[in-house]
């Protein structure tokens, strides 16, 4: 693996709706090294969403580069983006989004089997393992609504490191949680990228959540206007001040 | 991905709205067990008048009085006589000949036992003809006509409604509209077809029916078995002959009686019932494409309502194959299970009907076969454009969507 997990240059995003076109992003030239911890964050309408349906390979850019762990992502097809998505690529979103039929396990094993792994036991052994480590031992069998948020916001980061992805992608992760169940979350984010060296980019326009990372980077109108690091200090200070 | 977690997510999904696959299903069900019973119940009733007609004797002639193109049919002055029989008789290419002349409802009395019947006034070749053996006793011979004795042969059903049981009949006297009889044999018990008992007849010496029932020497028909299949055709031309000439028929009059091929009749009936048979298979095939459209329908509805879901499984690597599967195995189950339902609402209801009705229906395992196929194709034709519409689905929408 290269030393930068995801290297943009040049990347435009026009949406051409009814109206006058929407130009998301403008040249926006962005890396992003593995291990990172990192915020994008900026006003509604700045191409957050954009930037992250793009970061997460959910869409591909109109122009530029886009390589994803020295993959040229503007050359794969819808499956093959399925598929990177699959194994490189855990999602955390705001409202969760977890299959309210299925159990925490099941929600959890479920990137496993379109991944392909066939064999039931591995699936279940690797997903209750996902569950041990973000602390939800013991309700493998809860279905999402016998879960508070942000239980069901730890299955749902359970899901997305089930793969073992190079990337956790966290969409307003902590937007539907109260105060203190949203540090709880960023801990867990912050010890993931720590012990387990997980690169995690997540969009938010919270700045105390921006403040939980190593580096925010700020978008407006479609371009970055700040790259800048959090001091160590203020990092740490974010971790003890829980 | 693999086809047990396929099946074991398509179950969970439909089970979230059970009342709704259910009537989903419903049109599914309903359109089998129709094809089911519609199929076996035309074709009970073909192989019904098939025993019939073959318990009636194989290479048949039967000829009857009355031509086949008259003002009114079977009113006619023209009549068979003993004389046409005994004409016929020595003929060549025949085997056995056999005329009838019956009494529709007889009355008959065994002590304080009565029953009505049909008394069959007739000779002993009918037997043969029949191919059908006494229980107990014997069947008449030539010299019971020549003696024009008064003997009985009952069928088992009027045995056992005039003495309990068959065993105790032979030697008995019984009264036919008033005249007493002999029972001198029981005949091996046929079963009934198409819900008539024919079993329920009793047999007489034609020349006694003739003399002291119906006072008459007419006959009402003439059965003939010809010597071979082969012999058909040309018998039936020297019988056509021998009887014009015989009742003295101009070359352009129509024929005063008529000469029907069993073996004739046989194949017209089952062109028939086998129209029959894709006429109401083909009505109740509409019902399942019916029942595929619902589906069709539902499963749209389904696309829609779990448009959020197809994009998290997309998130999560599901690819466009993955989310296809998914859905078209769930309308596949629905499919499935609708006709596994079906067949055996179908095969319950032929059975019941074929208890009531006594109809021979019969669910052949091919039927069972044809319509869980088309069943399943219907789930595939139906279920692939819903699932195709969720499988090309943005991901991006899908995850924005409310």
């Amino acid at each position: 693996m290269t030393e930068n997990l995801i290297t943009l240059e040049n990347i435009s995003k026009t949406y051409y709706g009814a109206g006058e076109p929407v130009y998301a992003l403008k040249s926006v030239s962005l890396q992003i090294n593995n291990n990172d911890m990192l915020a994008i964050m900026g006003p509604s309408g700045s191409g957050k969403s954009t930037m992250m349906n793009l970061l997460g390979c959910l869409d591909k850019p109109d122009s530029g580069t886009y390589m994803f762990a020295g993959q040229d992502v503007m050359d794969l097809d819808r499956d093959q983006l399925a598929h990177l998505r699959g194994i490189l690529i855990g999602f955390v979103f705001q409202n969760f989004n977890l299959i309210g039929r299925a159990t925490a396990l099941d929600n959890v094993c479920l990137p496993l089997i379109y991944a392909g792994v066939s064999s039931r036991s591995k699936r279940e052994q690797r997903g209750r393992k996902m569950l041990s480590l973000v602390g939800l031992e013991g309700r493998e069998h809860h279905l999402p609504r016998q879960l508070s948020g942000g239980q069901q916001q730890r299955v749902a980061i359970a899901r997305a490191l089930v793969n073992e992805p190079a990337l956790l992608l966290a969409d307003e992760p902590t937007g539907a949680l109260d105060s203190r169940t949203s540090e709880e979350i960023m801990l867990l984010l912050q010890e993931l990228n720590r012990e387990q060296g997980l690169s995690v980019v997540i969009v938010t326009h919270e700045s105390e959540i921006g403040l939980h990372c190593r580096r925010i980077v700020r978008l407006s109108d479609g371009q970055i206007i700040k790259d800048e690091i959090v001091p160590v200090n203020m990092h740490q200070a974010q971790v003890q001040g829980y | 991905m693999d086809l047990l977690s396929s099946l074991k997510m398509a179950w969970q999904s439909l089970l979230v709205n059970k009342m709704r696959s259910f009537l989903t299903m419903l049109g599914v069900i309903i359109g089998v067990g129709a094809v089911i019973i519609m199929v076996a119940l035309s074709q009970g009733t073909a192989s019904g008048i098939t025993d019939r007609i073959s318990s009636m004797g194989s290479n048949l002639l039967t000829i009857t009085a009355g031509g086949s193109s008259g003002p009114i049919r079977g009113v006619s002055t023209a009549r068979l006589t003993n004389a046409d029989v005994e004409a016929i008789r020595s003929l060549p290419l025949v085997k056995y000949v056999a005329p009838e002349s019956s009494i529709n409802s007889a009355t008959i009395a065994a002590g304080s036992a009565t029953w009505t019947t049909t008394v069959d006034g007739t000779s002993p070749e009918l037997q043969s003809i029949k191919d059908w053996p006494t229980e107990l006793g014997d069947f008449f011979t030539a010299s019971d006509i020549n003696g024009m004795t008064r003997v009985a042969v009952l069928g088992s059903t009027v045995a056992t409604n005039l003495f309990k049981t068959t065993n105790n009949a032979v030697g008995q006297t019984i009264k036919i509209n008033g005249l007493s009889f002999t029972v001198i044999g029981v005949l091996t018990t046929k079963g009934s077809t198409m819900g008539s008992d024919q079993d329920d007849i009793i047999y007489i010496p034609l020349s006694t029916a003739q003399q002291r029932l119906l006072g008459s020497t007419t006959v009402r028909s003439i059965n003939v078995q010809a010597a071979s299949e082969e012999a058909l055709t040309p018998l039936k031309d020297y019988i056509s002959t021998l009887l014009r000439q015989r009742h003295r028929l101009a070359a352009t009059a129509d024929d005063d009686f008529r000469i029907r091929d069993m073996a004739e009749v046989l194949s017209t009936v089952q062109d028939t019932t086998k129209m029959l048979t894709f006429l109401l298979g083909g009505i109740a095939a509409v019902s399942l494409l019916v029942g595929g459209i619902g589906i069709m329908n539902i499963m749209l509805v389904s696309v829609t309502e779990r448009t959020r879901e197809i994009g998290i499984r997309m998130a999560i690597g599901a690819t466009t194959r993955a989310i296809l599967t998914q859905f078209l195995i769930e309308s596949l189950v629905l499919c499935f299970i609708g006709g596994l339902i079906g067949v055996l609402l179908g095969w319950g209801v032929a059975e019941i009907l074929s208890a009531v009705a006594s109809l021979k229906i019969k669910v052949a395992p091919w039927l069972v076969a044809l319509s869980m196929g088309f069943a399943i194709m219907i789930g595939v034709f139906f279920g692939y454009y819903p699932a195709r519409k969720a499988a090309n689905l943005n991901p991006i929408d899908a995850l924005r969507f409310e």
